[in-house]
């Protein structure tokens, strides 16, 4: 929480030292008030002297609207100060995440980072806010009232030093055994996000199948633990600020009965006891601004710690410190012995690949579901490393680029088409920003989606709704062809995206490719065997090894796999070779 | 949604939080009870010193030797108000921490129930990130402002209201000053919470 709060405070020098000078002066004038008091009793009251009473009490009432003023000053910079640290971290979070590759990802889980990245900061902030100044003030005045107290009674406030050590010790000792009970808080918060998180995004299958009931149930569970959680943690620190108070107030009722022995054999004057009790009061008012600190700090210490787990992750895919340039690149690319297997997992999901996909033709990838299709894109465009072997780019390792680069050399059309809310344009400028706009005519042409971009109302400008809920499957899937299409960059990969049209537009887009893409290497992953069977070069992909590789009527002759996989499509596609 | 946003007054949303907690009003009973005693406790504290500050003093003036009889039984009178109040204090936060835990959970219920009912239309309609943050974000920092909030603002006004009357027991024309200085420090307060408010709006669309 410190080291955080420390990193970020840094740039926030000027803003801090105004803070602090505004602290310490309020501090000041408040410590010099109990003084003038004693004064005002001693030469004021006791000699009956009106003036000198008026007088002291108008510099008091001076001194007291110089405290005001400086907590107002201090109070406004340090909820700047806390604002923007806030944000800072907000901002510094998601860019963090923005940077995970996909085992940083899936590491953490989208449900913890969404946390992290919000309640987490939240509740950091609350006690921010409310600790910045406290955090200044406390130590001075309360140092600041004990010096005073000691010089007006050295026994006495010995006594009050003790009381407040055996208090802090207690608290000490529960902060520390309540931090686990936070962190555990915090995970059930997590968990509870997590289940809304799928409750909203499963929406449609939950309700397909009937699954309300058990959805409910599962999240009634997990609310009940939180629950529990949430007034285990609560409950350890619930005694912090009467145990506080009490033990002051007890102190007091000693230095009352002390201090009444001290006055009875003349060592303090009466009028002595009474500004050391007014210290002591203030010491004690220092001490309930830090209960209030105390209850929150665990909390706020957990949640400092999960915000900083996510920045201080060290992502597990790294540029090189001088990455080779990307520069006139053909787009060849060659698998040498590439294995990959999940962290963790023993088996390997591919198992030594060798191929090369050559500019100009058309590569394609077939496989049954669960072959490592996606894997091997994946791969292709460094959002996991290779456990073994190397990918070649023109020579180039693609470890030795900046990932940058590479994924500026590649288009890339997902299996799941992700579209963003914004316009038609918009989306397909992904690809491309400075796409014009008969560069995305073209390239919608391409994937036979300009008819039905032309009869929306709006054409190109009209807005589609988050993730391209108005649109069909087949609709989302052109678009995201498209998107990739108008990038032109050297090597495009298409990861079964065809799967949701129908023959006809199918064996367009492939036509248009084709026409399209003559000098650029392509890659085509698909589960229909008639999308890529006119392909240059068709690798068969089996359970992670490559068990076929040539054209499609070589395959059909000696590749086993390939002819299984012809044979379970074959009743459909009869009928459909013609095109 | 985000036409018909509806702005939420503060009295709504305590309707809507007594409406979670209406099965626990003997609880709720219990925590107001033990916070009134818990101040009556801590605002007779000042009045027992006052009568020990006033015994020494009566002592010093008349050269007496002090009555060290009385001032011990006034003493140990004032430590048992000062542990009784502490006790009450504990016992009423940690039924408030129960409390705005379990109105948290139910809340949270709710909106699941809520959530297994709202047609796919609506669902859509609204942004996915806004929809979760307001169950999960916003969730959170109302329980989190309600448990720190709710027992200081219960605390609060009755330590107020005991005060006011110790204060006007105690003496009536110093406590006249202090209300008249009660508006000023009010005026400016207000100047000073005007501009948060609005700001508060932005931030939590984040």
């Amino acid at each position: 929480m410190v080291s955080l709060l420390i990193r970020y405070l840094k740039d926030y020098r000027l803003q801090m030292i105004l803070v602090f000078v505004f602290v310490l002066s309020q501090a000041a004038a408040q410590l010099y008030l109990p003084t003038m008091m004693g004064d005002i009793i001693e030469n004021g009251v006791a000699q009956g002297d009106t003036p000198y009473i008026l007088k002291s009490g108008a510099m008091m009432l001076a001194v007291s609207l110089l405290a005001a003023v400086c907590m107002v000053a201090s109070s406004y910079y340090s909820a700047y100060v806390t604002a923007s640290f806030t944000s800072r971290i907000r901002a510094d979070v998601f860019d963090k995440v923005k940077s995970f590759s996909q085992t940083d990802f899936n590491f953490f889980g989208a449900a913890t980072l969404l946390t992290r990245s919000t309640t987490d900061a939240t509740q950091m902030q609350i006690v921010v806010i409310n600790g910045l100044r406290s955090l200044l003030l406390v130590p001075i005045t309360g140092v600041g009232a004990l010096v005073m107290a000691f010089r007006e009674n050295i026994t006495l406030t010995l006594l009050l030093l003790g009381s407040f050590l055996i208090t802090t010790i207690i608290i000490g000792l529960t902060t520390a055994r309540s931090m686990p009970l936070f962190k555990i808080m915090q995970q059930k918060v997590d968990r509870l996000n997590l289940l809304m998180k799928e409750k909203l995004t499963g929406v449609r299958a939950i309700r397909a199948f009937n699954r309300q009931d058990y959805e409910t149930e599962k999240f009634a569970q997990a609310n009940q633990e939180g629950m529990q959680a949430a007034i285990k943690a609560n409950y350890a620190v619930a005694f912090f600020a009467p145990l506080m108070q009490l033990m002051m107030n007890l102190t007091m009722v000693i230095i009352l009965w002390l201090g009444a022995e001290e006055v009875q054999q003349q060592i303090v004057t009466l009028g002595g006891l009474m500004v050391f009790i007014q210290y002591v009061l203030m010491f004690m008012s220092a001490l309930g601004l830090v209960s209030a600190l105390l209850m929150a700090y665990p909390q706020a210490a957990v949640s400092a710690a999960r915000v900083k787990e996510v920045l201080d992750t060290d992502f597990s895919i790294q540029d090189k410190k001088n990455p080779t340039a990307l520069k006139n690149i053909t787009g060849r690319i060659e698998f040498k012995d590439v294995s990959f297997g999940y962290s963790g997992a023993e088996i390997n999901v591919l198992d030594r690949l060798n191929f090369v996909a050559e500019p100009g033709k058309i590569t394609a990838i077939v496989g049954a579901t669960g072959s490592g299709k996606t894997t091997l894109v994946n791969l292709i465009l460094r959002l996991y490393e290779v456990s073994a072997g190397a990918i070649v780019i023109d020579g180039i390792d693609i470890r030795d680029c900046s990932q940058h680069d590479l994924r500026s050399i590649i288009a890339y059309a997902p299996q799941e088409s992700v579209l963003f809310s914004g316009t038609v344009l918009e989306n397909i400028r992904v690809g491309k920003d400075q796409a014009t706009e008969a560069e995305v005519t073209e390239a919608l042409s391409v994937a036979q989606a300009l008819d039905f971009v032309n009869e929306r109302e709006g054409q190109l400008s009209s807005t589609i709704s988050q993730g391209g809920k108005d649109l069909s499957g087949g609709q989302r899937q052109r678009l995201s062809i498209a998107r990739a299409a108008v990038k032109k960059a050297p090597i495009t990969i298409f990861d079964d995206c065809f799967s949701a049209l129908d023959f006809k537009t199918d064996s367009l887009v492939r036509k248009a490719i084709r026409e399209k893409f003559g000098d650029k290497t392509v890659l085509i992953i698909a589960q229909r065997i008639s999308t890529i069977k006119h392909a240059d070069r068709i690798l068969v992909l089996d359970n992670g090894a490559i068990v076929g590789q040539g054209k499609h009527e070589d395959l059909i002759k000696d590749c086993l796999v390939y002819q299984e996989i012809l044979k379970s499509q074959s009743y459909s596609d009869g009928k459909e070779e013609s095109l | 949604m985000k036409t018909k946003k509806r702005k939420y007054s503060f009295g709504a949303i305590g309707q809507r939080l007594s409406h979670y907690l209406k099965d626990k009003k003997h609880l709720i009973f219990f925590v107001a009870v033990a916070l009134i005693a818990s101040t009556i406790f801590a605002i007779f504290a000042p009045v027992v010193t006052k009568d020990i500050t006033d015994s020494i003093a009566d002592s010093i003036t008349k050269n007496t030797d002090i009555d060290f009889s009385y001032i011990s039984q006034q003493l140990i009178i004032l430590a048992a108000l000062y542990i009784l109040s502490a006790g009450f204090a504990y016992y009423a936060t940690m039924r408030t921490t129960y409390l705005s835990q379990l109105a948290i959970k139910r809340l949270r219920a709710d909106i699941q129930e809520k959530l297994n009912k709202l047609t796919l239309n609506v669902l859509d309609q609204s942004e996915r990130g806004d929809l979760l943050s307001r169950v999960t974000n916003d969730a959170t920092t109302l329980s989190s402002a309600l448990q720190s909030n709710l027992t200081q603002i219960l605390v609060q006004a009755t330590s107020i209201i005991g005060i006011i009357v110790m204060m006007l027991v105690l003496n009536v024309q110093l406590s006249l000053i202090f209300f008249i200085a009660l508006p000023l420090s009010y005026f400016v307060m207000k100047l000073i919470t005007k501009k948060p408010r609005c700001c508060s709006e932005d931030s939590s669309r984040n």
